[in-house]
């Protein structure tokens, strides 16, 4: 049972995906009950795995051999099956999605009372919810071409759900045009690099891959594919579309998809591409790119004026945290300071994600309480609506930053290792927080004080089932905030030794070293 | 309890924020306990001080689009570029894509 | 160059749908780019795959005197591009379907008309 932990992830919620419009059949309730189960199976057996990662190291599966392990047939020397390889990364990954499926779905149950479709709703989630975990488990890279299109199609199909507004069926192509051509231009970099090496298996190719110009290529087209896919600018603007258009359980799935490309970034720059390949400005243009992203990000904030779009261009910004991290360690190598730049990136990808949650969801309380999203008509509602006013806060202050909440840990580790390489970009970074700041207290203070608004007056909070999804996430970070070395040590530090140790990901394929 | 993270220039320990936190409040309180006890607020004393006839003055405040108006005024030729580059248009988010991968060939032939 | 020609029609078919894609207004057009282009990929794919004079690898159904591995083609590739085309019509009638409820909604297909959401 437990070797099969990393196929049953994902074909749990597939097979949970097309159960749904049976079980829909037999009553409303009788699904609402099966979803939940099901995602508290699938985030179970997610943890199950994450503590297997912890203990014994990289996990292998390898689909359709006899033992799990057997990664290579005994009559090649080639590894040509499809496998699963989990990592530090991969189940710090797989922890991440699994926080923000969970709370989207229990969020979902009462936010969605008397939407039509919502078999195929939930059929949707869990698909988008096996496409992200497949991204962040698979050793394969045509493999991950398959899991980033299934998340695609089926995130931009969940988008665009409520077609009853005209917005958000625009999100959703915009999404889908998008990303399936950034997804062909990722399979076009898979085939040039198969053309090369015979191969498909990340470690295959980790191993084989030297400096030609063919590689290179590959790496351009991917870099290009992933950093779209995780709202770098100036690739970005299909994500406050996406993030501000869905519903919010939908929202957070996005968010996961949106990380999980960023952890694909991750996976090909520092396992697959970086000790071979040597191109000399890619660091300086990620830096240079992270940068343009806060900014665009932080300042775009400032002039919306509806609620979730305003808090998605914070999303862009908080991306970009997370690339200037990743572009320090890059240039600076994955030791010293450029290791703990890494540290505080994928911590911020967790902080990120709980954050940006928890302010889609008061978005969303916000939405059904008042049915309004444009901030000129809203105000005054912390009287009526105290426990998503205190979360609104909590995360706010969080998401830009402020101690003792759980962004300000990883951005410290952002800003002080990216001050060793110039501290010029730690200013601009920290300006950008402040930015951020100041631009959150003023959508709470549009959205939440001032006098109360006569057509606001029966406002109230959402109902118990939707606070608690909420609470969930307002005690992590405050838990993250407060302890933030307990995760370091937990989960972060695993995932960067994993991408320290790229030839450990190799050989545990291939063996040798 | 040993909660600081190392930052490579120094250490986080939100325990000690915490602490300082918590201190910096007290010193707070005592200032504000050092003040005037007879103080009553009563009257007009508390409301701000406006000229002019303006009726309910309790429903009056700005509404979002005015906040930070100054900000957005004096970045006005900023925004105005961004508005544009924000066009919406499905073509101009494949137009950014494509230029962004055709920079970074570019830059590796070049 | 004979052997190049399937290169050169792949580079044709990427940018006519890349032009397609960034410069054509309909968005049934632009539809029609994203999947010339994904006709391109597989045609790289498949282009890979190809071996001078070989035969598809159908064990049960090799001509006579064939030898084995040498004159059959990749199987990988194809497997590949039948997946890539599976996704490929996932995606276009996804799309499609969003068009024609765009389509209702705006009473456009004019994508400098669909942009509400902007700024």
């Amino acid at each position: 049972m437990i070797q099969h932990l990393p196929a049953l992830i994902i074909a749990l919620p597939l097979l949970t995906a097309f159960l749904m419009p049976l079980i829909g059949r037999i009553s409303p309730t009788f699904r609402k009950l099966f979803a939940f189960i099901m995602i508290f199976l699938v985030a179970i057996i997610g943890i199950l795995l994450v503590h297997e990662v912890h203990s014994k190291g990289i996990i292998l599966y390898t689909f359709g051999a006899p033992q799990p392990g057997e990664t290579t047939p005994s009559s090649l020397k080639i590894p040509v099956r499809i496998i699963f390889e989990i990592d530090g990364l991969g189940a710090f990954m797989v922890i991440v999605s699994i926080i923000l499926a969970f709370t989207a779905m229990f969020y979902a149950l009462p936010y969605f009372k008397e939407e039509r479709g919502l078999d195929r709703f939930y059929a949707l989630l869990f698909l988008l919810l096996a496409g992200i975990l497949g991204m962040e488990l698979t050793g394969d890279m045509f493999n991950f071409f398959v899991f980033l299109e299934i998340a695609s199609i089926s995130a931009s199909a969940l988008i665009a759900f409520c077609i009853d507004r005209s917005e958000t069926l625009e999100a959703g192509i915009k999404y889908l045009a998008i990303s399936s051509i950034g997804a062909l231009f990722f399979l076009l970099s898979v085939g040039l690099l198969y053309g090369e090496y015979d191969a498909l298996n990340m470690a295959m190719l980790a191993k084989s891959i030297s400096n030609t110009f063919i590689d290179k290529m590959a790496l351009i087209l991917i870099l290009g594919a992933l950093l779209m896919k995780a709202g770098i600018a100036p690739m970005h603007m299909w994500l406050p579309d996406a993030y501000a258009e869905a519903s919010p359980p939908v929202t957070l799935c996005v968010i996961a998809a949106t990380q999980a490309s960023m952890y694909g970034l991750l996976r090909m720059i520092f396992t697959i591409f970086h000790p071979s390949i040597d191109i000399a400005f890619l660091p300086a243009l990620i830096i240079a790119l992270s940068l343009i992203t806060i900014g665009i990000g932080a300042t775009m904030t400032l002039i919306q004026n509806r609620l979730t779009r305003a808090i998605a261009f914070a999303g862009v910004a908080e991306m970009g945290y997370i690339l200037l991290g990743v572009g320090t360690a890059m240039y600076a190598g994955i030791k010293g300071y450029g290791e703990v730049a890494l540290e505080g990136a994928i911590f911020h990808v967790l902080n990120d994600a709980i954050d940006m949650g928890l302010l889609f969801l008061v978005a969303g309380s916000v939405y059904l309480a008042t049915r309004e999203l444009d901030m000129n008509n809203l105000g005054g509602l912390a009287r009526r609506m105290r426990f998503t006013a205190i979360t609104f806060l909590i995360a706010l202050l969080a998401s830009s930053g402020m101690p003792p909440m759980n962004g300000f840990a990883s951005k410290l580790l952002i800003y002080e290792s990216t001050y060793a390489l110039n501290p010029i970009l730690s200013i601009i970074a920290i300006l950008a927080s402040i930015l951020m700041l100041a631009i959150f207290v003023r959508i709470f203070y549009s959205v939440f004080l001032g006098p109360e608004l006569p057509n606001l007056r029966d406002a109230r909070d959402p109902p118990v089932l939707m606070l608690i999804p909420m609470l969930i996430l307002s005690i992590l970070i405050i838990f993250l905030g407060i302890f933030p070395s307990y995760a370091i040590d937990k989960l972060v530090d695993p995932a960067v030794r994993s991408l320290i140790d790229a030839k450990g990901y190799v050989s545990a394929v291939i063996g040798g070293g | 309890m040993l909660e600081r993270i190392f930052t490579g220039s120094g250490f986080w320990n939100p325990l000690i924020w915490l602490i300082a936190f918590v201190v910096s409040i007290l010193i707070v309180l005592i200032l504000r306990s050092l003040g005037r006890p007879g103080f009553k607020r009563e009257g007009d004393k508390t409301k701000p001080f406006l000229c002019g006839n303006i009726k309910d003055i309790e429903t009056i405040s700005p509404r979002s689009e005015n906040l930070y108006w100054g900000f957005r005024e004096s970045l006005k030729g900023y925004y105005k570029v961004m508005e544009r580059f924000h066009s919406g248009d499905i073509r101009d988010y494949i137009f950014w894509f494509i230029f962004v991968i055709v920079l970074l060939f570019l830059m590796e032939v070049l | 160059m004979i052997q190049n020609l399937p290169y050169i029609a792949v580079a044709l078919l990427i940018i006519i749908g890349l032009y397609a894609t960034i410069f054509k207004k309909n968005l049934i057009k632009i539809i029609m780019g994203i999947t010339i282009l994904e006709s391109g990929v597989n045609l790289f794919l498949i282009t890979l795959g190809y071996r001078k004079g070989a035969v598809a690898p159908i064990y049960t159904n090799l001509p006579e005197g064939t030898k084995v591995p040498q004159s059959l083609t990749f199987p990988v590739p194809q497997a590949l591009t039948l997946t890539s085309i599976v996704i490929g019509v996932a995606v276009l009638a996804l799309m499609l379907a969003i068009a024609v409820q765009i389509y209702r909604k705006y009473r456009t297909l004019d994508v400098t008309k669909i942009r509400r959401l902007r700024g």
